[in-house]
């Protein structure tokens, strides 16, 4: 870490400023969604930031017309085992390519290339697919699918983390005996803890964010996430804005969760291998 | 402990050869140093004994048995590293466990063993630090205790002592060769630092561009070097080398001034003469004064620069008394003078 450089007063405040206009900028759109979830439907229409006349009833609408609860709930069982299934997949294949050469030129070239390519050309496939597994409108189904989705994000995060040990680590290891799985285990894991958070936390945002496939593939109460959810507020002519915000309020404040009490993991993965 | 047996080794990294016909035995107990100057291949060959490289050709056998197709988990080897690689997460205790554990050695006998590398290298008292607790000659201890607890085939160091400050260099220097002398095992030791090879191998292998220049015990290269190149790095300060031509016993250097020497070539040749040899070959042949362009006193000694034929040269001598008014009389035994030939090799 460097020390910080000195600066003048006057620059100091100026930086806070535009921080704070910057925040602003980000946190203004929640707290439209926040205020217009008090907001009565004719409320809505008439634009102001503020509701006019507060009031709650959006809640138990939302919830009532939607299973809201349970759709928050398998959105969160989704992303986590869906980040398990990643990181069961990617550490390994991750640690032995960088530190066993294994494929070294070829995977970083095919994570690249699945993953720029648009995910719709993905779905009809893996519909099908799934049907044929009878995972289809499942949580595992979709978790499968979200699991393997995110492997290039996690392999590209977690390649900066793994190249971060020292190589002697590794090879002390394996001169003391150690097998390569031993050592990734005993030697490596332990030390790839804060790049594994990091790496699960962004797949389960990720995976709690996705629409997509989680509309294509989840059709009943048991398996339906709370993006599907909110997307259902959505009628042929008349749209709920304020039960929509109550509900998309709720289903946010999970992933905001993660990100306050896990920030420092975040910023970690995402950062990483940015400076040497 | 094994002995090490190296033939015909080659080592590619694509089309580049990093190690060619390299040929070396090590006997049971023995502590041979690999030196020489960067990217000479002597950390690679360290790795290939590890197998931590493969090998593109040659054999590498312990005590007869080839194996250099092994992976380095069952070559049964201890390596020190230059930045130690001691497991972070794990306590000084677990470090030196990590090795018996894997072997799944009865409790006792993994206590132990610990106890006794432990107390061998005085390191008990850090035995429940963590390695960042540590200070560079602790973690260089604990790397050596690593190392020993395994009752291994060999010891292989690869510049363990780079990272150390000076003092503490030469502290570690005399334990690890009274170690390797207390449990009498096999041992090959990386560094670029020549004083460190000359004071701690039994052998050392003189490494230059991927091929072994020389083998020999350190007297026998400081003496009777083979190449100019082995002449060049052994010693210090390092030997003067001189461009000149042969005729007979006679060598001309490049300002006119003659030296006799004691072996007969005729051409153009390199002559070496050691910075300590310049000035006791009083009374013959090759009798020099010249101007000091520069003095070092090192406390022990005193070092002398003047120009010879247009390089310059260094004599050395323990006390100052051979300059009066800014110059210096040379004189060289004959016996003294080494000859070199265009492409490096000795003349005898």
């Amino acid at each position: 870490m460097t020390e910080p450089l000195p600066r003048s007063p006057r620059s100091v405040w100026l930086a806070r400023l535009w921080l704070a206009l910057a925040i602003l900028f980000f946190v203004l759109p929640i707290l439209y969604l926040l205020s217009t979830s008090f907001k009565a439907p004719d409320d809505v229409l008439q634009g102001r930031f503020f509701p006019t006349d507060p009031t709650l009833a959006n809640y138990p609408a939302a919830f009532g017309h939607v299973p809201v609860a349970s759709m928050i709930r398998n959105s969160v069982l989704v992303s986590i085992l869906s980040a398990a299934i990643t990181l069961l997949l990617t550490v390994p294949a991750t640690y032995a390519m960088v530190k066993l050469g294994f494929m070294r030129t070829i995977i970083p070239n095919i994570t690249l290339a699945s993953y720029v390519a648009p995910p719709v050309i993905a779905l009809i496939p893996l519909f099908f697919l799934m049907q044929r597994v009878h995972l289809i409108d499942t949580i595992a189904g979709l978790a499968l699918v979200y699991g393997i989705m995110n492997i290039p994000v996690a392999f590209w995060l977690l390649r900066s983390f793994v190249r971060a040990i020292p190589d002697e680590i590794d090879e002390a290891a394996w001169i003391d005996g150690a097998s390569y799985w031993r050592t990734l285990v005993r030697i490596a894991l332990p030390l790839l803890v804060p790049g594994i958070v990091a790496t699960a936390l962004i797949c389960i945002i990720l995976s709690y964010n996705e629409l997509l496939f989680a509309s294509s593939m989840t059709f009943g109460e048991s398996s339906r996430t709370i993006t599907v959810g909110m997307s259902l507020f959505q009628g042929e002519r008349l749209v709920n804005f304020g039960q929509m915000a109550a509900a998309s309020f709720a289903g946010m404040v999970p992933v905001y969760v993660i990100a306050v009490f896990f920030q420092r993991y975040l910023i970690g993965g995402l950062t990483q291998g940015s400076v040497k | 402990m094994v002995a090490i047996s190296i033939t015909s080794l080659r080592k590619n990294y694509g089309d580049v050869a990093v190690l060619r016909d390299i040929d070396l035995e090590v006997a049971d107990g023995e502590f041979v140093v690999l030196v020489g100057p960067s990217g000479c291949g002597k950390s690679t060959l360290l790795r290939c004994i590890a197998g931590l490289a493969a090998i593109d050709g040659g054999e590498i056998r312990f005590d007869g048995r080839r194996v250099d197709a092994l992976p380095p988990q069952e070559r049964n080897l201890s390596m020190v590293f230059q930045n130690y690689a001691l497991y972070p997460h794990l306590t000084v205790r677990e470090n030196l466990a990590f090795s018996l554990r894997v072997k799944r050695l009865p409790r006792e006998e993994i206590v132990r063993r610990v106890a006794w590398a432990a107390e061998l290298l005085a390191i008990e008292p850090y035995l429940d630090r963590r390695p960042r607790a540590l200070s560079g000659g602790q973690r260089q201890r604990v790397a050596m205790g690593r190392a020993m607890v395994k009752h291994a085939n060999a010891f292989l160091f690869d510049e363990p002592l780079s990272n150390l400050d000076a003092k503490l260099r030469v502290q570690m220097r005399k334990d690890i060769h009274k170690l390797q002398r207390a449990i009498n095992v096999t041992s090959v030791y990386v560094t670029h630092d020549q004083v460190e090879a000359m004071t701690m191998g039994d052998r050392i292998v003189v490494m230059n561009g991927g091929h072994i220049e020389q083998i020999g015990k350190p007297m026998e290269l400081y003496a009777d070097p083979a190449t100019q190149f082995v002449a060049g790095f052994i010693g210090s300060p390092p030997m003067n080398l001189l461009p000149g031509r042969a005729e007979g016993t006679a060598v001309t250097l490049a300002d006119g001034t003659t030296l006799r020497t004691a072996i007969g070539h005729g051409g153009p040749v390199t002559v070496g003469i050691r910075p300590e040899h310049l000035l006791e070959g009083g009374g013959g042949p090759n009798v020099i004064t010249l101007p000091v362009r520069d003095m070092q006193e090192l406390g022990g000694s005193v070092s002398y620069f003047a120009d010879l034929a247009g390089s310059e040269i260094e004599a050395c001598e323990p006390r100052p008394t051979a300059v009066s008014e800014g110059r210096i009389t040379i004189a060289i035994d004959p016996a003294r003078i080494l000859l070199f030939d265009e492409a490096g090799g000795r003349i005898r």
